[in-house]
């Protein structure tokens, strides 16, 4: 019976009082406006947390069953947490998507675009399937593969956004920081394999990248993916328990760095506002580090949207969701473009590259289509040119 | 009726986005709020029957041309607001085309002459109350269980207990037009607002109070899709406090004289030391009662004068004044009756009381609550009763509820858990206990035992405005 070997999920299906507060609530109490974005879009029951927590029930009570229509309802389900966020029962909605996702890949239920998708990560080690060497980005920084202090790249930075990573590189190496780095001996995170449901995966990708990490001798990991990030600090230790090293993201680490006086920021003429990833906001509770670096940003203006911190809205691209309904992505990160460009900002600060690819292609969509424009930036490039650091 | 001839048809009344035929999308709307509901989510129940179709209009067109449809076809109709009741009243009795109202979400006026609002019946108590902060006001109760995520139409349709309605009163002692879709198709008006012409807002003119026949009907004699609501000034200044008795009795009678006098906007009360050690452990040692008083103003002086009579009060009868975290939390996010629920009542009864009168109901509870714990023991329960009463009515009365909670999972504890809550019903019916949220719940065919005359008298309007039985089916027993 679905569930049985998660007792806790299991019970939490029935403690589930059904007060809907996870679909759209809109409270000036609670400072949530809006609450689940693909219910935002999709607008029908079975999308918000409390249909999918009641269609889990069902399938645990059998009064339905797996199909392929509802594979591809689960599979729409982006994991941003804001349904936990609010639930007053606690309701681990992304957990229950992930075991039901597991269950559907168990049945082959899965769509033939997310089969593909794992095999290439199965046999390249990188969500996109890419063949060049993943350390090209790195290949005149002659950085060391063992060290005390590692960076864990990930593959968007690696393949899609270079320049993130070598920014992340100069930064810290002008504050005086020497970091390592695996190589061709990092692999993806495993994200995308625990998001898909392909656990046995994902338990494999675990176990490679810490071997590896054990290898290099680190003693802290840091992270510019806020994905990668909440992989390693949450779903690792699920597997393997206490993880052997500290992991720190991207934005703590030049936090303290500032504090301790080691980076200085030059003026920088924008009017930023910050986009917090869910992996790292919701699911890690950083919050403050990345709006205090840019705030600190000379001549440059700050604005909050109105959904931030726990409540802020999903950039729409739910690690594997912006691939397999790329419609339903642009919908919700064109709204969250919208509300940065309200309050008045013109570049959008985050923390995360998947962040990044969703709200570019956002805002490239409605600069064609309204001439909104409004650029997007990962906090480490703000960073670096702020420092004035060439990359 | 095929169900592919109604999925066509309405396919073309409100588009492909919003009508659902699978199987998943009709099981997402078939539970409500408690588990009242679920205990029926189970193979081995033949009262489960999820609708067939699923349907989500914008405007009241649509529901009329949906309404149409269902007449023509004969298919029986549920109609769903946010799923927030526990009552049953949502879950079909019979498998057919379930609207869900919550796209239907627009304020149409905001009328500060009448100091009153008029909502599509769909609009959540969330939005509802932020738009209407947008202007410095409020409605006058503030919604019920499910608070943001229930709706308008919702709370009218059951009489709903709300936040804040010792001072205000249920909902639909608020409520001053309505706008219904009969099960015919005709669309009527109530109140003032029969009058195209009419720029006001008025309940107890033009004739007979047409808006209470349909106010508390669980949908059973047609649809809510307009609501005209009292409005009232945003109130800045606010108070509440907790305090501590050694006897239920002395809880009963502080409250009693407090929301009497006008003091309390709401409140809170644990009744009895079993319900005490499970909401609020910290209590001291011989606490048989702890209640959280609350209350809001426009005048800070205002809330001084309450504050005192609350203490003077509390004196008299020999409470004590304990810290205010039960108070702050319930006063904070409003998820006290849901948290409540969630942890305590997830097969509740739910029943209006006098606050005064609590003690002579509290002991038949207690001892049938007992048995039950004694039951659900022998197939591994825990001990989670609770006897609960909120300012969900006006003065000097309250929302009376009473339940317990056991593994749900299990279907040997589903069944007794229904037993239970049948029993508990019964209790209060022979009590003479006012029910306002009937649906399907066994109480009303308990009530129209006592009372055939008003059974036949509501059976004879059903007939009259619903002959083909479309409407709800199963809804108040009718």
């Amino acid at each position: 019976m679905f569930l049985n070997d998660k007792p806790e999920l299991k019970e939490q299906l029935y403690r589930c009082s059904k007060c809907g507060y996870c679909r759209d609530t809109i409270s000036d109490e609670l400072d949530f406006y809006h609450v689940c974005p693909v219910y935002d879009v999709l607008r029908m029951e079975h999308f918000c947390g409390r249909g999918r927590a009641t269609i889990a029930l069902g399938l645990r009570e059998e009064v339905i069953q797996f199909s392929e229509p509802l594979a591809n309802l689960v599979y729409t389900d982006l994991g941003c947490g804001a349904c936990r966020e609010i639930c007053p029962e606690n309701i681990d909605i992304p957990a229950i998507t992930r075991a039901l996702r597991k269950e559907i890949v168990d049945r082959g239920l899965e769509s033939p675009k997310l089969k593909q998708i794992f095999l290439a990560l199965k046999d390249k080690h990188n969500i996109f399937g890419e063949e060049k060497p993943r350390s090209n980005w790195a290949y005149d920084l002659d950085l060391p593969n063992n060290g005390k202090t590692l960076y864990f790249a990930g593959c968007s930075a690696s393949y899609t956004y270079p320049e993130t990573a070598r920014a992340i590189i100069n930064i810290l190496s002008e504050a005086g920081l020497k970091v390592a780095y695996l190589g061709e001996d990092e692999w993806c995170c495993g994200a995308p394999a625990l998001w898909s449901g392909y656990m046995e995966f994902f338990e494999n990708i675990t176990r490679f990248n810490l071997s590896a990490i054990k290898a290099s001798k680190a003693k802290t990991v840091i992270f510019g993916c806020a994905v990668c990030y909440n992989t390693f600090k949450t779903h690792y230790q699920s597997i393997i328990g206490k993880l052997p090293f500290k992991t720190l993201h991207i934005s703590e680490v030049i936090y303290d760095l500032m504090v301790k006086g080691r980076i200085h920021l030059q003026s920088v003429r924008k009017k930023f506002t910050y986009h917090d990833p869910c992996h790292l906001g919701r699911d890690e509770k950083v919050y403050e580090p990345p709006r205090e670096i840019i705030k600190k940003i000379p001549n440059s203006e700050f604005y909050e949207m109105p959904r931030n911190r726990r409540s802020a809205f999903c950039c729409g691209e739910g690690v594997i969701v912006s691939t397999l309904f790329p419609n339903l992505t642009r919908k919700i990160s064109a709204n969250r473009i919208s509300e940065a460009k309200e309050i008045g900002a013109n570049a959008i600060v985050t923390c995360c590259p998947g962040c990044v690819t969703t709200l570019s292609k956002a805002a490239a969509w409605l600069k064609s289509k309204e001439k909104v424009e409004i650029g997007v930036y990962d906090l480490p490039i703000v960073v670096a040119e702020a420092m004035r650091l060439k990359l | 009726m095929d169900n592919n001839y109604l999925y066509e048809k309405l396919l073309k009344i409100v588009g492909s986005e919003r009508v659902s035929k699978e199987d998943f999308a009709c099981l997402a709307v078939s539970v409500e709020s408690t588990a009242i509901g679920i205990s029926f989510l189970s193979p081995f129940s033949e009262n489960f029957v999820p609708p067939k179709i699923v349907v989500k209009p914008q405007t009241t067109n649509q529901v009329v041309d949906i309404i149409k449809l269902a007449n023509e076809t004969k298919t029986p109709v549920i109609v769903r607001g946010g799923g927030c009741g526990g009552s049953m009243g949502t879950i079909s009795a019979k498998k057919g085309i379930l609207i869900d109202m919550t796209d239907m979400d627009r304020i149409v006026d905001l009328d500060e002459a009448s100091m009153a609002v008029r909502v599509q019946a769909g609009i959540t108590w969330g939005k509802l109350r932020h738009e209407l902060n947008k202007h410095g006001f409020r409605p006058g109760p503030l919604g019920p269980h499910g608070t943001w995520g229930a709706t308008i139409g919702g709370a009218l349709s059951y009489d709903s207990c709300c936040i804040d309605a010792n001072r205000y009163g249920q909902l639909s002692e608020d409520t001053l037009t309505l706008q219904v879709v009969l099960p015919n198709g005709d669309v009527i008006e109530t109140g003032s607002q029969m009058n195209p012409k009419s720029h006001v807002y008025h309940r107890y003119c033009n004739g007979p109070d047409i808006a209470g026949l349909f106010l508390g009907a669980s949908g059973a004699f047609g649809v809510i899709t307009e609501a005209t609501l009292r409005i009232y000034p945003h109130e800045k200044y606010t108070v509440h406090a907790t305090f501590g008795f050694a006897s239920l009795e002395g809880a009963c009678k502080v409250l009693h004289e407090i929301s009497g006098a006008g003091c309390i906007d709401d409140f809170w009360m644990l009744c009895g030391k079993h319900t005490v050690e499970l909401g609020y452990s910290q209590a001291p040692e011989k606490t048989e009662s702890i209640v959280a008083l609350y209350a809001a103003a426009q005048d800070p002086r205002i809330i001084d004068v309450r504050k005192e009579k609350w203490m003077e009060t509390a004196k008299k009868y020999e409470a004590k004044e304990l810290d205010s975290s039960f108070a702050d939390k319930y006063a904070s996010d409003y998820t006290g009756i849901a948290t409540i629920a969630g942890q305590s009542l997830s097969w509740g009864v739910c029943n209006i009381w006098p606050i005064k009168r609590i003690p002579e109901i509290y002991n038949p509870l207690e001892t049938l609550l007992l048995k039950y714990e004694r039951i659900m023991k022998d197939y591994g329960g825990k001990k989670l009763w609770s006897i609960v009463a909120v300012g969900g009515a006006k003065h000097p009365m309250c929302d009376f509820c009473y339940g317990f909670t056991a593994d749900r999972s299990d279907p040997k504890i589903r069944t007794q858990a229904y037993a239970a809550l049948q029993e508990l019903q019964k209790i209060a019916i022979e009590h003479g206990a006012p029910f306002y949220d009937l649906g399907r719940l066994p109480a009303a065919a308990y009530l129209w035992e006592k009372d055939e005359s008003a059974h036949t008298f509501l059976r004879t309007i059903k007939k009259a405005l619903d002959p083909n039985d479309i409407m709800n089916p199963g809804s108040l027993m009718l």
